[in-house]
């Protein structure tokens, strides 16, 4: 039986341009599990980035509502809500946003400084994070103009995982990088989530999709179905052919 | 005078500013010394010089009285002017006392009339303030209460009336213009009730008219189809009898042209029970508390209480779902004219709206064919309608993918309204 670390009960979120409401989730109800990883895949405008920003806290449910370990987080005050993101959930964007004037570790500790004061176990952790991302202590110097797009993804992670949050919430992460780099930071999602780390990962890539153990199928912001491709074993063959026919059938 | 009571409320306290104003402009400067007084003092104190210490003051003022040497001999009470310094800048009247011994006059000490005229000026500042203060309260009252009345009296009737046009426009006649006659548009919008009145009264003579031209069709059709199965009758009949080919094929000609008129007009009885399918209905993504607003305006007689509404988006045609819960509390003030209990309720692809009075329901056989065209209820005789309402309402439901149910309960009659979650069917 796993554990649900999100809930949502008749999640909706409705934007309004010009006048004109436009419904982007409509009545979601979904549990995300601990430990799983979790990926969310619909053609553009399906509403994938709107349910990611939603389940993380980091907008706000027009109706419905959404229970993190018992606590519903669509009644929070802003300030609440920063605290919750800050120690629960980590973030990893298509765009890395690290800051150019500090380096790739201070870019680190920056987000860590946030949640604790207490500057040497975090710079212990930074560097433990680090090195499973394969970041050397070189780079770790350096400034995030002086490092490659992969580089600065993994460091994107190292800072989204600096404050062990339960949840990762991943949107296109690989979506700006080349082949190489791209399969470098899904190995590294991978073996976070390998070692128990839930991970939600919006992405409209086949590739990084199979890394995932359950799929959602977003359209016009209902889930049309869901996938269980089990646990992620590099060149299963009929996983992959799994994951085509539930993408076939969904429309994709 | 009721209209013009608040108008004429704010030019009287402008009135009354106005007047205190002037009156502050013109009065005149009451901080001149009393110089009986302050020359009763004086005596007082010069005849009283040698024994100073003794002096009582006989007059209402306040004074210190100085040496030449500037120490005080006297003082009516603390917190006056002790030295000429003070008195200066607190401008009081200093005097010298000269005493009728001295041979040559000369000042023998010096005596400060205290001066009220601060006390007096911080007086008149605080009666102002008073005044002004109240003045503007008064006035912010009068404007709030305004602001209600023009509320009451124009706001809300034209809102009332928008979406007495919005039901008119949708087709929906049942519904009447709440107005109070006693308010600005109370007649001219009386007009508007007429003209709904009028129009369902010509919509129920087109309904009449239109199930009469339904019996007739059905008369004629039954007319035309007994000789025209006598023809075919006749011909099959001719064409087992007749060894003539020629003859055979005259038949058969007529036996086939036969069954096309009887086809034709089978068509065309049909055809009428099709028109109403000319409705639109275009559902879109709504909040389901939008469904509150609904509510009350289809029970404009508020006999019922509106429970809380479970959040969720709906996919419904307002404008129809307007007309479907117009019609039901209207069938329920027609023919129960009860209170109303609602229930809202949700399972994971409806939202159900039970709308439920205290009228005891109707027959139990009656009730499948209730949103049956042109059904009403047995006893339903002398109350005009059409049995058309639940007709029309139960297709609006369908083509929002909902369902509209009806049957009996413990009290009386329950219309169930299921409406489709969006993104659930």
């Amino acid at each position: 039986m796993k554990e649900t670390l999100i809930k949502t009960e008749k999640l909706s979120k409705s934007f309004s341009n010009g006048g004109v409401m436009q419904h982007v989730l409509k009545n979601i109800d979904l549990q995300l599990y601990k430990g799983d990883f979790t990926v969310i895949m619909g053609a553009s405008g399906a509403g994938k980035s709107t349910l990611l920003y939603t389940l993380s806290g980091m907008d706000t449910p027009s109706l419905g509502t959404i229970t993190y370990g018992g606590r519903a987080i669509s009644d929070l005050s802003p300030d609440e809500l920063a605290i919750f993101r800050r120690s629960a959930c980590g973030f990893v964007f298509q765009q890395i946003y690290l800051i150019d004037g500090m380096s790739v570790m201070d870019n680190i500790l920056s987000a860590g400084f946030l949640v604790s004061r207490d500057k040497k176990a975090l710079i212990r952790h930074a560097r433990e994070l680090c090195k499973a991302v394969d970041i050397s202590e070189e780079t770790q110097k350096k400034f995030p103009s002086q490092i490659s797009g992969g580089e600065a993804q993994r460091a994107g992670i190292v800072r989204a995982l600096i404050n062990s949050p339960e949840i990762l919430f991943a949107d296109e992460p690989t979506g700006a990088l080349n082949s190489k780099t791209g399969l470098d930071v899904l190995d590294t999602l991978t073996k976070f989530n390998e070692q128990g780390q839930s991970v939600v990962m919006v992405t409209h890539d086949m590739r990084s999709a199979r890394r995932g153990n359950r799929i959602l199928y977003l359209k016009d912001g209902v889930i049309l179905g869901e996938c269980d491709l089990g646990k992620y074993v590099h060149g299963h063959r009929a996983r992959h052919e799994k994951l085509s026919a539930f993408l076939t059938e969904m429309g994709w | 005078m009721k209209k013009h009571i608040f108008p004429i409320g704010l030019v009287l306290i402008f009135a009354i500013e106005l007047a205190v104003l002037i009156a502050f402009a013109i009065q005149d400067s009451d901080n001149l010394q009393d110089a009986v007084a302050i020359n009763e003092a004086v005596q007082s104190v010069q005849m009283d010089w040698n024994m100073i210490e003794h002096h009582t003051n006989q007059t209402a003022l306040d004074y210190v009285v100085l040496d030449n040497n500037g120490a005080v001999l006297f003082k009516t009470k603390d917190g006056l002017s002790e030295s000429l310094n003070a008195a200066i800048i607190h401008q009081d009247t200093i005097l010298d006392i000269k005493i009728a011994a001295a041979t040559d006059r000369t000042a023998a000490g010096k005596i400060i009339i205290y001066s009220h005229s601060a006390q007096l000026f911080q007086k008149q500042k605080q009666t102002a303030v008073i005044i002004f203060s109240a003045a503007i309260f008064v006035q912010c009252c009068i404007c709030i209460c305004y602001s209600i009345y023009l509320n009451h009296t124009i706001i809300k009737p034209f809102s009332k009336l928008k979406n007495f046009a919005r039901r008119v426009a949708g087709g929906n006649l049942d519904i009447p213009l709440e107005m109070d006659r006693q308010n600005l548009f109370g007649s001219f919008t009386e007009s508007f009730d007429l003209m709904r009145t009028e129009l369902k009264k010509a919509r129920i003579a087109e309904a009449e008219a239109d199930a009469s031209k339904k019996e007739l069709v059905a008369k004629l059709s039954h007319d035309i189809k007994t000789p025209v199965a006598s023809i075919k009758a006749a011909s099959e009949l001719g064409n087992a009898l007749t060894d003539s080919e020629k003859l055979k094929e005259n038949y058969m000609q007529i036996i086939h042209k036969a069954d096309q008129i009887n086809t034709l007009i089978t068509n065309l009885f049909t055809a009428t029970l099709e028109d109403l399918k000319q409705l639109s209905v275009t559902p879109a993504d709504m909040e389901s508390t939008e469904l509150k607003s609904l509510l009350e305006n289809s029970d404009y007689l508020h006999l019922a209480a509106i429970p809380d509404i479970p959040v969720c988006l709906l996919y419904a045609d307002k404008l129809r779902l307007q007309q479907v819960f117009d019609n039901i509390f209207a069938n329920s003030y027609k023919y129960a004219h009860t209170n109303i209990d609602l229930r809202i309720y949700r399972n994971s692809t409806h939202l159900m709206v039970d709308i439920e009075d205290y009228g005891g329901g109707v027959n139990k056989s009656e009730l499948p064919f209730l949103k049956d065209k042109f059904k009403r209820g047995s006893h339903t005789d002398d109350i005009e309608g059409a049995g058309l309402g639940l007709y029309i309402s139960d297709y609006f439901m369908k083509k929002m993918r909902g369902i509209l149910t009806i049957q009996n309960g413990c009290n009386g009659l329950i219309a169930t309204v299921s409406i489709p979650l969006s993104g659930a069917i």
